[in-house]
């Protein structure tokens, strides 16, 4: 009985193009990308047909509804509340035209639901290049609901999928449920057609980054590309578009502002900051427009969006799933498989994103010790933007001890916590999306939206903190503190007392707090310890709320003491050992 | 009855060899997870990979790849059907 609906509910197996459906269908843009797992809560838009709002939901992509995982928890409970708060509403089930068979599973399982449902055939585009003929109006008339196919990323086919909807129906289709997969066979037999053809060259890609023997030196290839490609990036929008813009357009102005203030007052120390020999160091001023503008502007946009565009490009490729089994056996030493190289991964571009992202791991025993090590010791890129930029010019001798030391601390504490923490870790069990080459809108677009939320995130707290440094430095407070927790920072770390400033601007950002680090006048060794301990000794205040969220309050005092405690010992040892 | 074929576990079987599954030496959770993604007794295999010690096994199933970890590859028995 087709009629109205007023909510749409999307269900398919993850990594079908569910969020691309859904930002076609809503104009709401979600982050998509080309592994499973994606999008681990469920985001919920409007949608119009026939002139009239609906309401529709992404659920996260399941493969059953058994209720095993946590999406699966959540998908089952979504459908379970729209069956039971009897509005009319239908299912669209996004398949992966190219996975037919596979994806049938789910929607065997949603027909047996009884529930009003529409089938998209997503990714059909791609069936044509890969040799696969559907019979989609046998399809439709075997399953007995309307099979629609589309191409969310160029958007062909959502007008079709959209008309549909109101004629959602409830299939009549009836299997035993061990009759599954014979009954799935016996469609595919007589709607799918593959025609042979040979490997190509994605397909013998794919071969070889899976196979050991040669996967590991390509992921190390792939992973010093993406090092030389973000530098590269970050570098010249440095040299050649930010720092002439703030030195020849930004400064007149400021030195301007400045003569209106008569060049000093306290006013002029929060706004403009202090000014070495009547000019403007715009790294070290810190004042509000100087300093505050300069940070997460020139010094560290340009690496976030280098950053932002390599990661687009390896998650759109689907080349992220081929590491996570080539670094399952590794990652097993520090108690994740190899999917947790994910959360580690995005934490490089921020921590936020990382914490989140640990989501996709099955146990909490697993997300939380992948959050506890990305938090302590995976740098953001606003961080190692700065850190480069305090200590870039000693090259290596620089670099390896701080980012040495980091992995070194990874390492240790991922293998600590994996004795300590009840429970063991889980096998990996994941599904390999085939290789794609990326569609540069979607990139483009994927980049646009995390550099929006970087600009609206970050620089509010860059400004503030920034005030802040100000204001702990007129007042006193931060010369206080200096003396209050000396015994530590400078007894048993080595560090001069004015860099507690640092640390306690490092709760905020932790790049203004490594920017604090540059007029103190330190040495190398001194330089190296204090970037290791901002990383380690606590999370941002935006990280901190993420995981507070995540895990509670008592996870979150747990994983506090471990972070201080492995801060003071590697700060102790690194000032014995250098 | 006769016994032609060979049977091992996934995690044995050669590289680029394919078989079909006999059995799966497994509780529920383990042959839920597996139904997922279309491993069942009956089902044919072609395995993908050949990994380092205990490696994840890469097979590729019902026209996609799925990457099983090791222990779960050793309860999967299938017969050889072509090496």
């Amino acid at each position: 009985m087709p009629g109205r609906v007023n909510k749409v509910l999307l269900i398919g197996n993850p990594n079908v193009g569910k969020s691309v459906v859904f930002s076609r269908l809503t104009g709401v843009k979600v982050i998509a990308s080309n592994y499973p797992g994606t999008t681990v809560e469920f985001s919920e838009g409007i949608m119009h047909i026939d002139h009239e709002d609906v309401r529709i939901a992404d659920v996260p992509g399941v493969y059953s509804l058994g209720a095993e995982s946590r999406a699966e928890e959540v998908a089952v409970k979504m459908l379970e509340d729209s069956i039971k708060s009897g509005e009319p509403y239908a299912v669209v089930n996004v398949i992966d035209a190219t996975n037919l068979e596979r994806n049938l599973s789910l929607t065997l399982q949603l027909i047996k639901k009884r529930i009003p449902m529409v089938i998209a055939l997503n990714l059909w585009d791609e069936t044509q290049h890969t040799g696969i003929e559907i019979d989609v109006k046998l399809l439709e008339s075997l399953l007995g609901v309307p099979c629609v196919p589309t191409c969310a990323i160029t958007g062909e086919g959502i007008k079709e999928l959209v008309d549909s909807i109101n004629s959602a129906v409830v299939s009549g289709f009836d299997f035993e449920k061990s009759e599954k997969w014979n009954r799935i066979g016996e469609i595919i037999g007589r709607v799918q057609k593959i025609i042979h053809r040979h490997h190509t060259l994605l397909d013998r890609f794919s071969e070889i980054s899976v196979r050991p023997v040669t996967g590991l030196p390509l992921a190390g290839l792939i992973a010093l590309a993406a090092f030389w490609l973000i530098r590269l990036i970050g570098e010249t929008l440095i040299n050649r578009l930010f720092d002439p813009f703030f030195n020849s357009l930004w400064a007149p102005a400021v030195m301007r502002i400045s003569g209106l203030l008569n060049g000093r007052g306290l006013l002029h120390d929060i706004l403009i900051g202090r000014l070495a020999g009547g000019e403007i160091d715009f790294g070290e001023a810190f004042g509000i427009l100087t300093t505050g503008l300069y940070v997460p502007l020139a010094a560290v946009l340009p690496y976030i969006f280098a950053f932002y565009l390599v990661l687009s490009l390896l998650e759109d490729s689907g080349y992220l799933p081929r590491l996570a089994v080539l670094m399952d056996n590794s990652m097993h030493k520090v108690g994740l498989h190899g999917y947790g190289i994910i959360p580690m991964i995005l934490g490089l571009g921020c921590n936020v994103p990382g914490a989140l992202s640990t989501r996709i791991m099955e146990t909490k025993r697993e997300r939380f010790l992948a959050a506890t090590i990305m938090a302590i010791s995976v740098p953001c890129m606003a961080q190692i933007a700065m850190i480069s930029g305090l200590i870039g010019k000693e090259g290596a001798r620089g670099f390896v001890p701080v980012f040495g030391t980091l992995l070194l601390v990874w390492v240790f504490m991922g293998m600590i916590l994996n004795r300590t923490l009840k429970g063991h870790t889980p096998e990996l069990f994941i599904e390999i999306p085939p290789y794609r080459v990326p569609y540069w809108n979607a990139i483009a677009k994927k980049v646009w939206m995390r550099i929006v939320w970087f600009i609206r995130e970050a620089v509010p707290w860059v400004l503030v903190g920034v005030l802040l440094v100000n204001l702990m430095y007129l007042s006193g407070m931060t010369e206080l503190m200096g003396r209050i927790l000396s015994p530590v920072v400078t007894g048993i770390m080595g560090l001069p007392p004015e860099s507690v400033g640092a640390l306690v601007v490092g709760f905020l950002r932790k790049d203004v707090a490594v920017g604090m680090l540059a007029p103190l006048g330190m040495t190398l060794k001194q330089l190296i310890i204090a970037c290791v301990v901002l990383t380690m000794y606590f999370p941002c205040a935006a990280t901190f709320t993420v995981m507070l969220r995540e895990f509670g309050l008592k996870d979150m005092i747990k994983a506090t003491l471990i972070m201080l405690a492995s801060t003071i010992i590697t700060g102790g040892l690194l000032n014995l050992i250098l | 009855m006769e016994k032609s074929k060979k049977t091992v576990s996934v995690a044995e079987m050669g590289k680029g060899s394919t078989g079909r599954v006999i059995r799966l030496d497994g509780g529920q959770g383990f042959t839920g997870k597996m139904d997922c993604m279309g491993i069942i007794p009956g089902a044919v295999i072609t395995k993908v990979n050949q990994p380092f010690f205990k490696g994840p096994v890469v097979v590729k199933c019902r026209n996609a790849q799925v990457a099983i970890g090791n222990g779960m590859a050793r309860k999967i028995i299938v017969e050889v059907l072509k090496d």
